[in-house]
């Protein structure tokens, strides 16, 4: 059934879809700002152990597949790893889920960097007590 | 510190001696493994709030003098922040307190990258 709901979704998938699968980090901060949409962390252990980010929820890839009763089906998920690669693939698989998804082209490594300084004193400031 | 510590610094300041002023990411993961370093994190509470390196001490540079007594001694102290810039800075300050001081050049951004995937298993983290 699911191998029927992946070749639907290759059927559909046209320029709006290509661009609909992708979130680039403004629109992330201010989605996940005004709760509308959930970040997700999906790096293995090891690596959340060396480096984590103050918000968001961490869910390992390979434990996805037995986790997802803990997402909000009424938010947009973004996923995310260091880069992008590993967040395309748990974004497919939650598309295919029937959850909203994205991933975040920018990945974590754009989001540290995006939050240095300052930046990152206003958007803490911005998300309050959405940080962990 | 005094005048004579910074005139010290600074005619070290040669090419053939930033050896002495920074260290890389590999040779700084495998100095932490063997318990030779500390990794001191010098960004504002902010940022380390925002994303943290669970290893080493968090000490914002602007608190850095009123807290030297935090600083181990008998260890490498691997100052960072997320390029280069102010742990370069606070690295000249600790070398000129007499601490053994580097600054990890590729800075935090870099060693975040560094871990990425399996690599992570690369770190052996103390608790």
């Amino acid at each position: 059934m699911e191998r029927h709901a992946f070749a639907d979704y290759l059927r559909s998938f046209d320029y709006e879809e290509r661009l609909a699968m992708k979130i680039q980090l403004p629109e992330m901060f201010d989605l996940y700002a005004e709760g509308k949409a959930e970040l997700v962390d999906i790096r293995f252990r090891e690596e959340y152990a060396a480096w984590n980010l103050g918000f968001g929820l961490h869910i390992p890839l390979n434990e996805l597949p037995d986790r997802l009763e803990e997402l909000d089906r009424s938010k947009i998920i973004v996923t995310m790893c260091p880069h992008y690669d590993r967040a395309e693939i748990a974004r497919l698989y939650l598309i295919l889920q029937g959850f909203e998804s994205r991933y975040l082209t920018d990945g974590m490594l754009g989001i540290a960097n995006a939050l240095r300084g300052d930046r990152a004193r206003d958007y803490m400031n911005r998300i309050g007590d959405r940080r962990k | 510190m005094n005048a004579v510590e910074i005139d010290e610094l600074a005619r070290k300041a040669a090419p053939a001696a930033m050896g002495e002023v920074r260290i890389g990411l590999d040779e700084f993961i495998q100095a932490y493994n063997e318990g030779k370093c500390e990794l001191i994190d010098i960004r504002m509470p902010e940022e380390t709030a925002i994303w943290q390196f669970n290893l080493g001490l968090r000490i914002p540079s602007n608190e850095l003098p009123e807290r030297l007594d935090e600083l181990p001694r008998e260890k490498l102290l691997v100052i960072a922040c997320p390029m280069s810039d102010r742990s370069n800075m606070v690295r000249s300050y600790l070398a000129a307190k007499g601490f053994q001081a580097k600054y990890l050049s590729g800075g935090l951004l870099g060693l975040a990258d560094r871990l990425k995937g399996g690599a992570a298993k690369s770190l052996k983290l103390r608790q």
